[in-house]
């Protein structure tokens, strides 16, 4: 009774405290160095690269970083969701090609290439930067 | 004897109660292992513009990254503007002849930096031969109307 009493015990003696200090600090490494973020991306094309016809271009100048935008002599406001769809159901076939001013911040030309795909517009091109 | 014995089994009845507990630290491991991903640090921090495109960024690409005052950064540390277009050259030795026609260049680009700081960097990318140039947004909390 004595003998299998104690081997047992002795199978048991190592200490699961190290096992979970390691596996703790695995966790801390992971967790603080693990990132989340799922990027996407926009591409910056030049217009004519990918079609074989020449496309009807309308070029869009942003004018302020309060989000004012002018087209055709037309000065609109990008908060505006109605004229930028109506600008858009204007010119369906066109590609809009969005060019800025000196010092427009890069996040106002993102949200004008967001708002002009959320009213329909399907070619939109940053290619104004490469100019 | 006895009383070293009932200690033994009391310090074992006390690993027993830390399974379940190394249970749950184990699948949290595993989690953070499987689900994060590990990226190397840009060497500065950017707050890249917010947007609603979709296209999901594609990988094995040279990464530009350019904080908010327009210095720019590949791999962490900062490069001269002067440099860029040697690193776009090296980038495209190291691709095969294959890969060349694809070489792409990703620009991580603070959302606050100005368009025309950007455009001198693209400008030189272009000049330098890669003309698949992208950048980099992360997906915005709300849809903007």
């Amino acid at each position: 009774m004595l003998l299998e009493n104690t081997q047992p015990r002795r199978r048991n003696m190592i200490s699961l405290t190290p096992l979970i200090d390691v596996v703790f600090i695995l966790l801390l490494f992971f967790m603080l160095s693990s990132n989340f973020t799922r990027w996407h991306q926009i591409n910056v094309q030049s217009v004519t690269s990918s079609e074989s016809q020449t496309p009807e271009l309308r070029i869009v100048q942003i004018e302020s970083n309060q989000g004012e935008f002018s087209f055709k002599g037309r000065r609109l406001v990008m908060n505006d969701a109605n004229a930028i769809q109506q600008l858009v159901a204007e010119n369906k076939q066109a590609t809009f090609v969005i060019t800025v001013v000196e010092g427009i911040k890069i996040q106002v030309m993102v949200t004008l290439l967001d708002q002009l795909k959320q009213a329909g517009a399907t070619r939109v091109s940053l290619a104004g930067l490469a100019q | 004897m006895i009383l070293n014995n009932t200690h033994a089994k009391r310090s074992n009845n006390n690993d027993d109660n830390l399974i379940p507990l190394i249970n749950i630290v184990f699948l949290m491991l595993i989690f953070f292992m499987v689900a994060g991903q590990i990226q190397p640090s840009d060497g500065v921090k950017v707050e890249s513009p917010t947007s609603i495109s979709d296209t999901t960024l594609t990988p094995e690409r040279l990464k530009l990254v350019i904080s908010e005052d327009g210095q720019l950064f590949i791999d962490g540390q900062s490069v001269p503007k002067e440099a860029l277009s040697k690193h776009v050259l090296n980038y495209l030795d190291t691709l095969s002849d294959q890969q060349k026609p694809h070489a792409a260049v990703v620009l991580k680009a603070d959302g606050n930096l100005s368009v025309d700081r950007m455009q001198d960097y693209v400008k030189t990318v272009r000049a330098s031969g890669i003309s698949h140039i992208s950048l980099m947004t992360q997906p915005s909390a709300q849809v903007a109307l």
